[in-house]
């Protein structure tokens, strides 16, 4: 993803949490929206949809059926595939049963 | 998102945690077995319900401003009471059950004397209670039924002066230095909220990695709370037997919950995919975030003593005063609770720190909560941070400085036993 010039650049640690160095998602301490920059250790990842509060920021492309790591571990697989900076989708019901 | 298969393997993920707290220390008491512990209260301990009101009737005579100012190195006399120890089938689930955890207090670390209060005809009588405690020398320890002393008045008046003998004596236990490896921690979560699972039980997962590597032990518990996340756990077993002791309570919980006619179900509910959760292991594995990285070196059922030293777990319901309770029997010394919709639990006689998820509920209770993780989520302090910051709050607890549950004098109601089996 190429950074927008109007692109607001601040520390990922300010509006978010990345609960191990190595997770694929980071999660929002408050709304994000498009037109953020945010700068951590893995890089400078633009956020590409709105991410609301306490939910998943992608902060690398995701493919299909790859797999979402959190707190170090995998949580799932991804259905679709998911951008880097974009807010990591809601199931539907039922479609995450175990 | 979907969720990934749950593939058991044993031993696959195993971290040995950062050392950098080893060699630390609190102040202490060290009782004869050997143990340290972080209080030194008496206990009244009852075989049965039937002696429950006389026994809070003795321990309130020691209650009140300045009743114990001669002995300042007594925390105070606690009522032990219960609804059960009678009308149970002894062999029973239950009656297996309630026997450890009365044991598993009169044996606490945090206790420099004792009383054993029973009616005189009840089915866990005081003489066999006492005798299966097989206390170590050095604990005071008193006996006497209702029955035999000639009524609540009596036995009331005749306990008053017992403890009033013991005092002196217990009041000459003094703290020294322990090493960290000696603190037992019990950890819980209740009333969590979206944020638990970022702020309070990662910071806290911190902390018990820290204690681990320094060679203490940290109890995670709440099996039902962990289903869905629990192959990640048995990937961290020191042993194949260690990961299977886990599943085992697991399929127990699993035959459990079906004969009550619920189902072992921990999904995310809409609720929690609102507040951002996806997956099943998403939500799980918030929970299982207390007990950080560290190997699984035992599993334990409820209430049984924990030997071990490292990261262990005990099997017990999500419910906070009954999982407490256990995780209390089994030795812990001291609790670190995460709440996020605000808890006002204490578990004495070990000491409770209460960790607040969120800065909201921490300002609206701050006089119930001993530290906001919620900074974490303010971006004022960042994990690691609050992570340490635990660490040195539970050493500090352990030596002596008081919670705010303990400021409350909370604890001897929050005293309830797992009540499971049959019941005559």
């Amino acid at each position: 993803m190429t950074e927008q010039p109007t692109a607001q650049e601040l520390p990922l640690a300010e509006v978010a949490i990345l609960l191990r160095p190595d997770d694929d998602v980071a999660i929002a301490t408050r709304d994000l929206t498009p037109g953020l920059a945010l700068r951590y250790a893995g890089g400078v990842v633009a956020v590409g949809t709105t991410v609301p509060r306490a939910h998943k920021l992608a902060l690398r492309a995701i493919p299909a059926g790859g797999q979402v790591h959190k707190y170090g571990q995998s949580i799932g697989r991804a259905t679709r595939d998911i951008a880097a900076g974009e807010h990591v989708p809601q199931p539907r019901d039922g479609q995450h049963r175990a | 998102m979907d969720n990934t298969a749950r593939e058991h393997e044993f031993g696959t993920a195993r971290v040995t945690p950062p050392d950098t707290m080893r060699g630390r220390t609190f102040l202490g008491y060290r009782r004869p077995d050997g143990r340290v512990g972080t209080r030194n209260f008496i206990g009244v301990i009852t075989s049965v319900n039937c002696s429950a009101s006389t026994a809070r009737m003795i321990a309130d005579q020691f209650r009140g401003i300045g009743v114990l100012d001669a002995y300042p190195h007594v925390d105070g006399v606690m009522a032990i009471t219960h609804g059960s120890g009678c009308g149970l089938v002894p062999a029973s689930e239950g009656g297996q059950m309630l026997l450890p955890t009365l044991r598993g207090y009169a044996h606490h670390p945090n206790f420099g004397g004792l009383l054993v209060l029973g009616l005189g005809c009840e089915m866990i009588s005081v003489a066999s209670l006492a005798e299966g405690l097989e206390l170590p020398e050095g604990l005071h320890v008193e006996t006497l039924t209702i029955q035999d002393t000639g009524g609540i008045r009596a036995t009331v008046r005749e306990a008053v002066e017992r403890i009033q003998r013991m005092l002196p004596v217990v009041d000459l236990a003094r703290r020294t230095p322990a090493d960290v490896s000696e603190l037992v921690l019990g950890m819980n979560c209740g009333g969590s909220d979206g944020y638990s699972g970022i702020t309070a039980n990662p910071a806290l997962g911190l902390a018990s990695d820290l204690l681990v590597g320094a060679g203490g032990t940290s109890v995670l518990a709440e099996t039902p709370e962990v289903f869905g996340a629990e192959h990640l756990l048995t990937r961290r077993a020191v042993t194949p037997e260690v990961g299977r002791r886990l599943l085992d309570r697991l399929e127990w919980w699993d035959r459990y919950v079906t004969a009550g006619g619920g189902t072992l179900d921990n999904n995310p509910s809409p609720g929690n995919k609102a507040g951002g959760l996806t997956t099943i292991l998403e939500k799980s594995l918030g929970a299982v975030a207390k007990g950080g990285s560290a190997e699984l070196s035992a599993v334990y059922e409820y209430a049984e003593p924990i030997t071990e030293h490292g990261f262990v777990f005990m099997d017990t319901p999500g419910y906070d005063p009954v999982s407490v309770t256990g995780i209390v029997a089994g030795g812990a010394t001291v609790v670190c609770f995460t709440t996020g919709r605000g808890s006002v639990l204490g578990s004495k006689p070990a000491p409770t720190i209460k960790l607040a998820t969120n800065s909201e509920m921490y300002r609206r209770m701050h006089e119930d909560m001993d530290l906001n993780c919620g900074r974490i989520v303010d971006g004022t302090a960042t994990l690691e941070e609050v992570g340490r910051e635990i660490f040195e709050k539970i050493l500090a607890v352990a030596s002596g400085e008081k919670s705010v549950s303990e400021q409350l004098d909370l604890g001897q109601d929050e005293f309830q036993p797992w009540q499971v089996g049959a019941v005559t």
